[in-house]
C-alpha cells in the first residue's frame, strides 16, 4: 500500500471517528465536567480534567463506535482522570479551613439546619464532611450527587455491584446526617 | 431526636446534596474541548506525515547507499581521481625519436630533446581529459620555448616529420629488398 493510500485511509477513518467523537463531546461534556468537579471542587481543575478526559477518548476513539454505552465508558474515564489529578494535587488544608469558617459562622449566626442548607455555608460544611468519609463511601456519595447517574451506572464506574453502591450510599447518608445533627446540637442552632 | 427530627435531617441532607452536585461549567466548554481536540488531531496528523516522509527518505538513502556500494562506477570521486593518476604514472613512456648525429638537425634536437620527450609524454592518451595531474616543470619549459621561438619550433616539428617519413621509407625499402632476396 502506498503512502498516499495509507494517508487517505487514515483520513477517512479519522473523519468517521471524528463525527462520533464530536457527538460524544456535545452529549457528555457536562457530565464529565460534573464528575471532575465532584472530586476536585474546583472549576479550573474540573475543566482541565474534562479536557484530559476527551484527550483520552480521542486516543481510544476507534473503540468508541463499538461501545454499547458510551456514556458509562466516558464517565469511567472521567472518574479515573479526576482521581488521578486529585492524587497529584498537594493537600493544602484549604477545605478544612473553609469548614472551620463555616462552623464559626454557624455558631455566630445561630441558624437552623434548614437556613444553612439554603445558604452557601452548608455546601462548605458538607464538602468537609464528605471529604472526611472513608474512601469507598465518599466516592459513592460524590457520584450520587450527579443526577445523571443511576446507582447501576455508579456501580459500573466504581467497578462494584449495585447493591454495594446502595449500601454505601445508605451508610454515607447516615454518617452525614449524624454529623449534621451533632453540629447543630453543638452550636445550638436547632429551634 | 425523634423520627420527626430524623426526617427533617433527611430533607436537609437531600437539599444540601442536590446543591452540592448542581454545578455548571463555564459557558462554551464544548467548543473549547472540540477546539482543543481539533488542534491535537492536527498536530498528530502533521507528526504522522513527517514520520512517513522521514521513513521514506531514510529508505531512499539506504537504497542509494546500497546501490552505490554495489555499482562498479559508483566509487567516490576522490578515490577515482587517485586511481586515475596512478594509472597515468604507471603508463609506459614512448621511446624518443632517433636523430642523425652531426647534422644541424641534431643540434636543434639536442637543445629541444627533453622538452620534446615531455611533449610526447603529454600526447599519450589519458583516461580523462583534462588530466587531474598538474602541469610539470618540463612541460612548462616546453611551453616557454614554443612561446619564445615559435618559428624554430615549427621547423623542428617539420624536420621531425620529414625525418620520420624518411625512416619509414627506408624501412619499407629494406623490407622489400629482403623479400626479393628471399624469393
Amino acid at each position: 500500500m502506498t503512502e498516499r493510500a495509507l494517508t487517505e485511509n487514515a483520513l477517512l477513518m479519522t473523519a468517521t471517528n471524528q463525527d462520533a467523537l464530536e457527538a460524544a463531546v456535545r452529549e457528555h461534556t457536562r457530565l464529565v465536567y460534573r464528575i471532575a468537579y465532584s472530586v476536585s471542587r474546583n472549576h479550573h481543575d474540573a475543566e482541565d480534567a474534562t479536557q484530559e478526559t476527551f484527550m483520552r477518548v480521542l486516543r481510544y476513539r476507534r473503540k468508541l463506535q463499538g461501545i454499547d454505552d458510551p456514556k458509562r465508558w466516558i464517565a469511567r474515564i472521567a472518574w479515573r482522570v479526576a482521581i488521578e489529578q486529585e492524587k497529584k494535587r498537594p493537600a493544602d488544608g484549604q477545605g478544612e479551613k473553609d469548614v472551620a469558617d463555616a462552623i464559626s459562622q454557624l455558631r455566630a449566626g445561630g441558624k437552623t439546619a434548614e437556613e444553612l442548607a439554603s445558604g452557601g455555608e452548608m455546601s462548605t460544611i458538607l464538602e468537609g464532611l464528605i471529604a472526611a468519609l472513608p474512601d469507598s463511601l465518599r466516592d459513592a456519595i460524590r457520584l450520587s450527587t450527579l443526577q445523571e447517574l443511576l446507582p447501576g451506572e455508579i456501580a459500573k464506574i466504581l467497578e462494584t455491584s449495585e447493591a454495594s453502591v446502595r449500601s454505601r450510599l445508605f451508610r454515607a447518608r447516615q454518617i452525614l446526617k449524624d454529623k449534621l445533627r451533632a453540629l447543630e446540637a453543638q452550636h445550638g442552632t436547632t429551634r | 431526636m425523634g423520627p420527626q427530627g430524623r426526617d427533617r435531617f433527611d430533607d436537609v441532607l437531600e437539599g444540601a446534596l442536590k446543591r452540592y452536585g448542581d454545578v455548571q461549567p463555564r459557558a462554551g466548554i464544548e467548543g473549547r474541548v472540540l477546539a482543543n481536540l481539533a488542534a491535537r488531531e492536527q498536530r498528530r496528523l502533521i507528526r504522522w506525515r513527517w514520520m512517513w516522509a522521514a521513513s521514506g527518505a531514510a529508505a531512499l538513502a539506504v537504497a542509494l547507499a546500497v546501490w552505490l556500494s554495489h555499482s562498479p562506477g559508483g566509487q567516490a570521486p576522490h578515490q577515482a581521481a587517485v586511481q586515475e593518476e596512478e594509472a597515468i604514472l604507471a603508463a609506459p613512456v614512448p621511446a624518443p625519436k632517433a636523430v642523425l648525429p652531426g647534422s644541424g638537425e641534431a643540434r636543434h634536437v639536442r637543445r629541444t630533446r627533453r622538452p620534446l620527450r615531455v611533449a610526447v609524454e603529454a600526447e599519450a592518451k589519458l583516461p580523462r581529459f583534462p588530466s587531474p595531474r598538474p602541469i610539470g616543470e618540463q612541460e612548462l619549459m616546453l611551453l616557454e620555448y614554443v612561446q619564445h621561438y615559435p618559428g624554430e619550433a615549427i621547423l623542428i616539428a617539420q624536420q621531425q616529420d620529414a625525418f620520420q617519413a624518411a625512416v619509414e621509407q627506408a624501412a619499407r625499402e629494406i623490407r622489400e629488398n629482403s623479400n626479393q632476396q628471399g624469393r
